[in-house]
Parts: structure tokens; C-alpha cells; sequence
């Protein structure tokens, strides 16, 4: 759904966060996901997840299909396809089954890459980021 | 048997001439049925129920959008059923174009094409919201500024820039349905939608959009206003319902 240019969103939406919004919360959709705002906690969905250049994300996600073009703090999990766009700035561990990183892009994490039919055994948890550290702290 | 609410909007003498043109078209059509006028009268929904229960097939709001809210409220409230112990069919007629966003969303730009629909009777089952105790079939319009809503008890949504608040059922118009995904009828959820209020560019990533079951309106809210007609004080819930009546829509529907 990415492939045509950066900028292309999916065709039908289920859910948007617009740049003046900051979501806060374990997101759960089924559907095609854009973020253009603020997202804290985590995502989990069905379908694709477009983030946008100027989105905030400190979030893990979990997706069919991603594309990254804001920052992200986080894991991103996406079942067959991730895109990164030079926009992006991601400060997290990826696992994917196709990967794809634009000249400027930033990662910081480990990369995991696995075949499309292959589960794997250790996936990206949607716990929240904020819950991951409240853990750590405890510990 | 067709019977036909006819509410102020048809009694307005601006208006006489088309309600002349509309029942001439619907005798031509061989559609008569009983009228049934609601001006002046409160308590619209026990008319309704006492003039056409256990009578009529379908019901036809003459009117506009409030014309249909009554009809449906009516319907179901009252729980009025044909006399094969059915809910009946609900049909509209729009009288002008000014609060006929339903009408159009149907696909009828005048009332000859809603007249003619009757004739044809396409049939849609359209699923209904619910807004405390009052249903609506198009949208809940949230007036007043709000910083912060919870849904669900999943997630929160905090609004830097205020703006138009509206949960959609049924979206009246075209561009809204191309764009968003309103899943199907069966598993219905409704469609939380922010609107900047400079919406200077009309782009779809301007807005918000999020899916929800229930949300709960609190009193920071001044009222919700239901398809575009009804209006009832804060707090409100709205939620998807599992009710469901049969309309009468056009080949040039939205959804």
C-alpha cells in the first residue's frame, strides 16, 4: 500500500490520529491506521500503519504492513512489510518479513528479519513502552 | 398501506407548492396512504404510534431530517409494528434542500426521485445508534469545546486545538465514505471523528478518526445534537446498537 510514493496513505481508513491529537492508551484496531499526532502507549492492529513525518510515537507497534516517516520510540513489528522512510527516527528494536530503508533514515535497535509464513517464537509484545520501563525500574 | 408524516416543515406556506407536486406525483403513482400531521403537537412519537399502529407497511416522512428522527424514534420506541408483526419500512421524502443531509445520503436530490424510490423499493437494513435514550441514524454532533475524551477505558484522546466533535452512524456524505472505512453493518461500531475548525486544507490526515462502541459524553459538553435536528443535554451515552430498521434508499446512495 506504500509502494506508489512516500506520501501515499492507505485507501480506506479505519483510524486516524490527526497532528493535533495525542492518544494515550493500548490502541487495539482492525483496520488501516494513520498517524499524523501523538501516540503513547501501544498499537496493535490487523492492518497497515502509516506514521507520518512529523508524528510522535512512544509506542511499540504491531502491523500487518508499516511505514515509518516520524519518530518512533519503540518496537515495531510488522508481519510482512516495513518501510522506512529518510524521515524516520527510530529508537527500538524491528522485526519484519520485507524490509525497506531510505538514504537518512535513522535506527537504533536491533533488526530482526524472519520469512513471511514463519512465526516467531520471541514476536514484539504490544506492551507499552511506559509499562516496559515501569518494569525495569522494579527490577 | 403507506402512511405519511408530515411535520412544520410541511406546513409552511413556502412549501405548500411542493407538497401539492408531491401528492399529485404519489397519486399518479397509485402510492396514497393516510396523512398524519405532527404541527404544533409535543409528543410526536405517541401520535405517530396511535395513528399508524398495527396500519402501516411503510412510513413516509414528508419532510427533513427531523421528519425522519421523529419517525424512527417513533418506530421504535413505541414499538409499532405492521400487522404482521413487523417493524415497518421507513421512507422520506425531502421537501427542500436545506436539513435533508439524510435524504441526500440516500440519494435522492429532490422529491421526485424520493417518490419514485418508493415505487421501486429498494430496501436497506440500516443499523441505528443510540444516544441516552434517543436513537439517530446519521450522526451526534458534540457541542462545546473538549480537551479530553476517554474511550472505552482503552485509550484516551486529548485535543490540542479544539474542534467540531461529530460520532458518525451513517455517513451523509460521499468524500467521508470513499476515505473511511465503516466496516460492515453486522459488526457495527461507530466513527469518532475531530474536525479542526480552520479546516483550511481539507485534507483527510487533518481530521481524526477513531472506532468505537460507547462513549460517554460528560457535562464539560453543553449538549449533543442528533442528526442534525434532535437536541439533548450533557451527559449523554451514545453507543452502537443491534436495532435495525428496513429504508427505502435510492440507486445513487452514498453507502
Amino acid at each position: 500500500m506504500f509502494k506508489k510514493n512516500k506520501n501515499s496513505q492507505p485507501k480506506k481508513i479505519e483510524t486516524i490520529i490527526g497532528p493535533n491529537i495525542k492518544v494515550k492508551g493500548n490502541f487495539n484496531g482492525e483496520g488501516n491506521t494513520v498517524i499524523e499526532g501523538t501516540l503513547e502507549g501501544s498499537l496493535k492492529t490487523s492492518g497497515d500503519v502509516y506514521v507520518g513525518d512529523n508524528a510522535k510515537i512512544l509506542a511499540n507497534i504491531k502491523a500487518k504492513k508499516v511505514r515509518v516517516g516520524g519518530n518512533v520510540t519503540g518496537d515495531v513489528y510488522a508481519q510482512k512489510y516495513l518501510e522506512i522512510v529518510s524521515s524516520a527516527k527510530i529508537s527500538g528494536n524491528i522485526q519484519c518479513a520485507s524490509l525497506s530503508v531510505e538514504s537518512g533514515a535513522n535506527l537504533n535497535g536491533q533488526c530482526t528479519m524472519f520469512s513471511s509464513g514463519d512465526s516467531l517464537t520471541k514476536e514484539t509484545g504490544t506492551d507499552s513502552v511506559s509499562n516496559k520501563k515501569k518494569e525495569k525500574r522494579s527490577k | 398501506m403507506y402512511t405519511y408524516i408530515y411535520d412544520g416543515l410541511a406546513d409552511k406556506k413556502k412549501n405548500e407548492k411542493t407538497l401539492i407536486k408531491i401528492e399529485k406525483k404519489i397519486t399518479d403513482l397509485g402510492l396514497n396512504g393516510k396523512i398524519v400531521r405532527l404541527k404544533g403537537i409535543k409528543d410526536t412519537e405517541t401520535v405517530i404510534k396511535n395513528e399508524v399502529r398495527y396500519q402501516a407497511k411503510t412510513i413516509v416522512a414528508v419532510g427533513g431530517d427531523q421528519t425522519l428522527n421523529s419517525t424512527l424514534n417513533a418506530v421504535l420506541k413505541q414499538n409499532i409494528k405492521t400487522p404482521e408483526n413487523k417493524l415497518p419500512v421507513i421512507a422520506i421524502i425531502p421537501i427542500e434542500e436545506k436539513n435533508n443531509g439524510i435524504a441526500r445520503a440516500f440519494g435522492f436530490k429532490s422529491y421526485e426521485e424520493a417518490c419514485e424510490a418508493l415505487l421501486s423499493r429498494r430496501i436497506e437494513n440500516l443499523n441505528l445508534a443510540q444516544a441516552n435514550k434517543d436513537f439517530f441514524l446519521g450522526q451526534a454532533e458534540i457541542l462545546g469545546n473538549y480537551n479530553k475524551l476517554n474511550i472505552e477505558k482503552d485509550y484516551s484522546i486529548e485535543i490540542k486545538k479544539p474542534g467540531a466533535i461529530n460520532i458518525v452512524n451513517l455517513p451523509l456524505k460521499k468524500s467521508l465514505n470513499d476515505l473511511i472505512d465503516f466496516g460492515s453493518q453486522k459488526n457495527k461500531k461507530l466513527k469518532l471523528l475531530i474536525l479542526p475548525r480552520k479546516n483550511s486544507q481539507k485534507s483527510i490526515s487533518n481530521q481524526s478518526v477513531f472506532s468505537l462502541k460507547k462513549i460517554t459524553v460528560t457535562k464539560e459538553s453543553k449538549s449533543v445534537v442528533l442528526d442534525n435536528c434532535r437536541e439533548i443535554p450533557a451527559p449523554a451515552t451514545i453507543q452502537a446498537t443491534d436495532k435495525s430498521l428496513d429504508f427505502i434508499v435510492g440507486k445513487n446512495r452514498i453507502f
